[in-house]
């Protein structure tokens, strides 16, 4: 079957099986590799994109249901070569250590920011609580998206002007 | 639709206000965790960009997928695999079994520690979710639709999986594989003084004796492991990109299974999605793989899924610790022994550079003086995922931390005595460097009394036992 | 991998075209609203349908209204929306307790109330909250529509009252005045399914409780009402020796089973000390005492 999409503001018409995940299609068909698994149970979130943009785990979504939607996957982050806040945010305050869950954290982050400008703590916490990252223990990742929160530019996916 | 408000919920903390700002927009240094200083790492532009390279982010033209049959019973005899109706999948290119491997002398491959491993099972199956068959295929998906068609009749043999009791008189030999195997023994290992030790506990005022046990962990990294590899035919070289930490030490082994010469061969570790010990050990996958393309001719990629990760991959620890501590009745330690029995799992597949667990007995004696220490260890195999990675902290130390303080912690209750009181009392002193342990390791220096102190001022130590007396 | 097995893909564009679509593709179609139950289930092979009707097109079943002394929640609603509305939280913050304890927040912006109860998963907490509020469930069909109560509607472990041609719209929760409720769940670990949990309801008027109502997951074939609770509670003064005998009374109607989340006696002490928990602090909402 065919489906019609926008993925990072661009418009995409492929041929697909029905039962390809998104996940799947963002990765092998459109090589938009960025977004990456890592369990069998929607568990650990390595998966996250913004689908109309809110944080969906592109591993439990088909390619079909998307079709008609708004995709941003972690390389539709940087607008006109500029960094998103969060990516800068999480160089900032090293956010990241292998990088696997860090796309689906920042998009979680940019989702997260554009609904509520000044989180707290623990707001931020319970954002990512449904994405796992096995090296930094948190805290770091926290800290760049408070280094984002405080450093917001006109430049980034979703702003309200 | 109802509109969506912001998330009022908050759980209650008392975190400090975001950093301030510098002036310039930047970061001011309170942003910075400790000890991170102005330097920038290399690879974040990348991988902030979602332009990390991973292993299954390698895409090369003609490339094949492989999935992995694994067996749904512990310990089993195998009695045919039919593999015909796989075979003829349109998207199926190839369905090899344990059978077509052997017959080219690659059913088995050296693990790290010495033993062999099957790469895919032949006689029998040794832990669930051994590697059984692979399929190749055109996509992953066919390939995974393909392994249902494979049939294969497993005869039942009683699983192995208490380590305490698979030494039993009666207990099914797992490695009948092994000529003259006639138990589930691997090794057996010991350091220290055994006379010199019981004839302290033999007259020690207390002793206090325990069963520690450290259950099997898995390492866990966020990328699942897997391998791309891709066979040259015309010149015979061998590109492997895989998820190991070790590349080096996988292109020897490679080597030997594959009847390669070493410099035919070129492991790339790209990024790496986490290891933490998990992508030190050769699985079978990635001989699959390498198997596959040389025969097919292309490239062919294995990525595990996350549940193979965790039934079938290197694990970490697995003791059962049977500790004892003899001490006077004043709180002097004077002595520490334990008997280990160290799951294996079905192979032996630790990955270590020492065949005895170095760290372990270098360190059970703990930062205590003692008189006398003994440690005997016993290695066996079960009918459980091979390995015993090293994951966090190296070669059995952590396992030989949790038994050691873990004992003295038994003998303060014991003494009813307070357990840092306990420890500060017996620390080696300074004066005491360079200090020969027991089991003959040399400490070349150390000065725990301030550390201990100073660890107890920062945790409010005193603070809390004043708190619990009063609670009491 | 953990993919699904091939099945052909409709999408729904209303409520009536979705249930033409079950009736003409029969008994191997199933719906999908936000996946997050049945696609997992799909990806482990334990469930392979023919046919995938996608229903998130189908923008009459999203709402949460109150309608003649009742709060009525289409089916589509996302957890997300039950977990932020005023007018739940207001009536029923049972729901927001519950909400802030199902998976995680990107899972709650898809997955749907008519999906969890769909699923009629014995663990599943917003059948659990329905079955404390006495909720009654509107299914639909081509030519009619019926309305049945949560006993009615969860007829076993993983299946419901929902006939092959047939598609549950709305959940209809009654309103009665001075109610105050509550939800309690003891998970292994964040996002967790419970290993039990408790719901409770309780509308006073003065100091007696005229209704009271416990609904336990995670304790025996479906989630359940206890009507022996109930009949402690109807007319009572809200006491903790009243509190106690109801989570007494909870824990010996029930039927845990010893798993891998916990043994048979650790879950009906759950059962009791979470309805203990649960009770008092609904009772406490109802005097207008906690958020």
């Amino acid at each position: 079957m065919q489906v019609d999409l926008t993925v990072n503001g661009t418009e995409v018409s492929e041929e697909i099986e029905p039962r390809h995940l998104l996940v799947h299609f963002l990765r092998d068909q459109l090589g938009l590799t960025g977004t990456h698994w890592g369990c069998d149970t929607s568990n650990c979130g390595t998966c996250v994109v913004l689908i109309d943009g809110e944080p969906v785990k592109s591993c439990t979504h088909l390619a079909a249901m998307a079709s008609g939607h708004d995709i941003t996957t972690v390389e539709g982050l940087e607008v006109d070569g500029e960094l998103d806040p969060v990516q800068e945010g999480f160089m900032q305050c090293h956010g990241l250590q292998c990088g696997f869950c860090t796309p689906g954290m920042m998009l979680t982050a940019r989702a997260l920011l554009n609904n509520n400008p000044n989180p707290s703590e623990g707001v931020i916490r319970e954002a990512i609580s449904g994405q796992i990252c096995r090296c930094t223990g948190y805290s770091t990742i926290v800290r760049s998206i408070q280094w984002a929160a405080n450093h917001e530019s006109a430049v980034t996916i979703g702003a309200s002007q | 639709m109802t509109t969506t408000e912001p998330t009022t919920t908050e759980p209650t903390t008392t975190e400090p206000a975001p950093p301030a700002v510098g002036s310039d927009g930047a970061a001011s240094d309170e942003d910075r965790p400790v000890g991170f200083g102005n330097l920038r790492r290399k690879e974040d532009p990348r991988l902030i960009r979602g332009m990390g390279n991973f292993v299954d982010d390698v895409q090369l033209p003609g490339m094949l997928h492989l999935a992995i049959l694994r067996s749904p019973m512990a310990h089993a005899r195998i009695v045919s695999i039919d593999k015909s109706a796989a075979e003829a999948h349109p998207k199926v290119v190839a369905v090899i079994t344990g059978e077509d491997l052997a017959a080219q002398g690659l059913a088995w491959m050296p693990t790290l520690s010495n033993d062999v491993q099957a790469v895919l099972a032949t006689d029998k199956v040794r832990f669930q979710h051994q590697e059984v068959a692979f399929v190749v295929a055109e996509d992953r998906y066919s390939a995974r639709d393909a392994l249902e068609l494979i049939e294969v009749d497993y005869e039942w043999i009683d699983p192995v999986v208490d380590v305490r009791t698979a030494m039993d008189a009666g207990t099914p030999v797992i490695r009948d594989d092994l000529e003259g195997k006639t138990d589930n023994h691997i090794f057996d290992w010991e350091t220290g003084d055994e006379a010199a030790t019981k004839a302290v506990f033999d007259n020690a005022d207390v002793v206090v004796k325990e069963e520690i046990v450290y259950p099997r962990v898995h390492p866990a990294p966020m990328e699942t492991c897997g391998a791309v590899a891709d066979v040259e035919r015309v010149s015979g070289q061998l590109t492997l990109w895989c998820t190991t930490q070790a590349p080096h030490a996988h292109r020897t082994v490679y080597a030997l299974v594959a009847g390669l010469p070493e410099h035919k061969i070129r492991v790339i570790a790209p990024d790496i999605g986490g290891g933490f010990g998990n992508k030190v050990p050769i699985y079978p996958g990635y001989v699959c793989a390498i198997v596959a393309s040389l025969v097919i001719g292309k490239p062919v990629k294995w990525m595990e899924d996350r549940t193979e990760n965790l039934v079938s991959t290197g694990f970490a620890r697995d003791y059962i610790m049977e500790a004892e501590i003899a001490a006077t009745s004043d709180g002097t330690i004077q002595a520490i022994r334990t008997n280990v029995i160290a799951d294996h799992g079905a192979f032996n597949g630790v990955a270590a550079p020492t065949k005895y667990p170095a760290g372990f007995f270098g360190v059970f004696t703990g930062s205590y003086d003692l008189e006398a220490a003994f440690c005997k260890m016993s290695a066996i195999y079960t009918n459980k995922a091979p390995g015993g990675v090293a994951y966090a902290c190296s070669f059995r130390i952590t396992e030989a931390v949790y038994l050691v303080e873990r004992i003295v912690d038994c003998l303060a209750y014991e003494l009813e005595m307070d357990p840092a009181e306990l420890r500060l009392k017996n620390f080696i002193q300074p004066d005491q460097f360079p200090y020969e342990t027991r089991t003959g390791w040399v400490y070349d220096s150390g000065n725990y009394e301030p550390a201990m102190r100073k660890a107890m001022d920062m945790a409010g130590y005193e603070e809390l036992r004043r708190e619990q007396a009063d609670k009491r | 991998m953990q993919v699904p097995a091939p099945f052909e893909y409709e999408r729904a564009t209303s409520v009536e075209h979705a249930i033409a679509l079950r009736e003409r593709l029969g008994e191997e179609a199933r719906f999908i609203a936000g996946g997050h139950s049945l696609l997992p289930m799909m990806k482990l092979r334990l469930a392979n349908p023919e046919y995938l009707i996608d229903i998130n097109d189908c923008e009459e079943l999203f709402y949460i209204n109150e309608v003649e002394g009742e709060v009525r929640i289409g089916a589509m609603t996302r957890h997300r929306d039950l977990l932020n509305s005023e007018l739940l939280k207001t009536h029923f913050p049972i729901f927001r307790d519950a909400e802030e304890v199902i998976a995680d927040p990107v899972v709650r912006n898809r997955g749907t109330i008519g999906g969890s109860l769909c699923q009629a998963d014995p663990a599943e907490d917003l059948s659990a909250v329905c079955n404390t509020l006495d909720a009654t469930c509107v299914i639909r069909s081509t030519s009619s529509e019926r309305v049945v109560t949560m006993e009615e509607f969860h007829v076993g472990p993983y299946e419901t009252a929902v006939g092959d041609a047939e598609m549950l719209t709305e959940i209809r929760l009654p309103l009665r005045p001075n109610g105050g409720s509550a939800y309690e769940k003891v998970e292994r670990r964040a996002g967790d399914w419970a290993v039990v949990s408790a719901g409770a309801a309780v509308w006073l008027d003065g100091g007696t409780i005229t209704e009271g109502r416990v609904g336990l997951a995670a304790v025996g074939a479906n989630t359940t009402s206890i009507g022996p609770v109930a009949d402690a509670l109807r007319g009572a003064t809200p006491s903790e020796e009243l509190f106690q005998q109801a989570g007494d009374l909870a824990a010996a109607n029930c039927s845990p089973d010893s798993d891998q989340r916990g043994t048979e006696a650790y879950k009906r002490h759950l059962a009791m000390e979470l309805t203990r928990r649960a009770l008092r602090r609904s009772v406490a909402r109802a005097n207008g005492q906690e958020a």
